[in-house]
């Protein structure tokens, strides 16, 4: 493979509030191409039974995919061969106890996660999937709900200001056994839509403690660029992983810098480089119009360019970050850091995302709305 | 004139909308529409499904009321 080296780096500094102290933050463009292709390889995987609508999930050399609709979780070894299929809805205790799985993650204890769409966590364990605990979690907070939702100058640490994102749902674990949930919100002023304040000051992580089954803390923000078009709630979302020493990596839609984040979201450093060939020309939205604002979200936005997915990958010490170039193109991106250093920007098959690591494969997923097709691919990393 | 922002803000109790009764009868859920169209307990658009006390919805199965 053809290897080009160069380094290019530009430290730049911006001024970021992080827990309420104002500080001054470097902001790394650095460059060091390692990588600049990869080849991707389909794994084939036996016809089964499903919705087509789930995820894939790496953990442990098992890679599983989750049925959604049908609560099955399929087990496939590191060639897609299928090993197993374990859950399916019903109230057994090898079952899965709700309608639909709004969310997943498999802890670090080896045990699985389930998020219902009625606040209802489901837990089950390792290789048996036999239920361990079925709960509703809580998050009530100290004020009164409709005050906090109706207030003007919302105070942004309450609970009651925020939903679960669950359009982007993705459920991460830290090294302390905390679960996190994106969030927004979309009261009367304390949204996308109309608020500055929202953006400027909003939270983007809820925390779920697992023992006490609360939310106990509202966690982080979103990016400066946000104010810089307004609005944009149909690309307000964000990607995160939490790396084994507790750092969480932020990376914001429309924002080619990636945020990086301490246990207690105190702001460590803050890197990125800008993907290839994007068409960001995003529309603005001036008023809520419910309509254009689904058509906005739904229709125009899977035509357009933005930062889709963060995977940070402890095995081999790398991030992964895809993004999406948009409908003039054939292929999306898929970035590589190392040690905030930008190593690769390499071209992959539309929707992408990396998922995980069996050696010596690196293993992705497409997010497709295929609904006749599971997609699972992997590749190799080389030259490094 | 598009309706104004959440003009459809619903009268939510705790977020979210698992309400804990008095009695023993269990808690209440209270499902809301989203701005993306879905059914969910969390959620501060319109009603689209409510429990009884004790009952045991799961919104998700309520997105067409949204």
């Amino acid at each position: 493979m053809k290897k080009i080296i160069y380094v290019f780096i530009i430290f730049t500094v911006i001024s970021c509030t992080s827990n309420h102290k104002e500080k001054s933050t470097k902001v790394s463009y650095s460059k060091n191409i390692k990588i600049d292709s990869i080849y991707i390889e389909e794994v084939m995987l036996p016809n089964i039974s499903t919705s087509f609508s789930g995820t894939f999930e790496i953990f442990d050399n098992k890679i599983n995919f989750v049925d959604q609709r049908f609560g099955w979780v399929y087990e496939f070894n590191p060639n897609g061969k299928l090993v197993n299929r374990h859950l399916g809805q019903g109230a057994g205790p090898n079952e899965i106890n709700t309608a639909y799985l709004d969310g997943y993650v498999n802890l670090k204890s080896g045990n699985h996660l389930f998020l219902g769409s009625t606040f209802d966590v489901h837990v089950h364990s390792d290789s048996s999937f036999e239920r361990i605990k079925s709960y509703t979690f809580s998050w009530e907070g100290a004020q009164d709900v409709n005050k906090v939702r109706t207030s003007s100058s919302p105070d942004v640490n309450q609970f009651a200001l925020y939903t679960l994102d669950y359009q982007n749902l993705i459920i991460r674990e830290d090294q302390n056994g905390n679960v996190y949930l994106p969030i927004y919100g979309e009261t009367q002023y304390f949204n996308g839509i109309n608020s500055d304040f929202y953006y400027d000051k909003g939270h983007i992580l809820a925390r779920l403690n697992l023992k006490s089954g609360r939310i106990d803390k509202l966690l982080g923000k979103r990016s400066p660029q946000y104010l810089e078009q307004k609005y944009l709630p149909h690309h307000s979302f964000f990607s995160y992983d939490i790396d084994e020493n507790n750092y969480f990596y932020v990376s914001h839609e429309i924002d080619s810098l990636i945020f990086k984040y301490d246990q207690n979201f105190d702001l460590v450093s803050v890197f990125g480089s800008k993907g290839r060939n994007m068409a960001t020309d995003y529309i603005t939205m001036k008023q809520f119009d419910s309509k254009l604002f689904k058509d906005l979200y739904f229709n125009k936005r899977p035509q357009l360019g933005w930062y889709s997915y963060l995977e940070f990958v402890d095995d081999v010490g790398l991030l992964f970050r895809s993004y999406t170039k948009g409908k003039h193109s054939d292929y999306d991106g898929l970035q590589i850091f190392e040690d905030e250093t930008l190593i690769g920007d390499v071209q992959v098959p539309k929707s992408f995302r990396v998922k995980g690591y069996i050696e010596p494969y690196v293993y992705g997923e497409l997010k497709t709305n295929d609904d006749s097709k599971l997609n699972l691919y992997r590749f190799k990393l080389e030259n490094l | 004139m598009a309706m104004s922002l959440f003009s459809m803000l619903s009268t939510g109790f705790a977020n979210g909308q698992i309400i804990k009764e008095d009695d023993s009868s269990g808690d209440k859920i209270i499902c809301h529409c989203t701005m993306f169209g879905s059914c969910k307990a969390s959620g501060s658009g319109s009603n689209c499904a409510q429990s009884e006390a004790g009952g045991n919805i799961q919104c998700s199965n309520y997105d067409g009321n949204c």
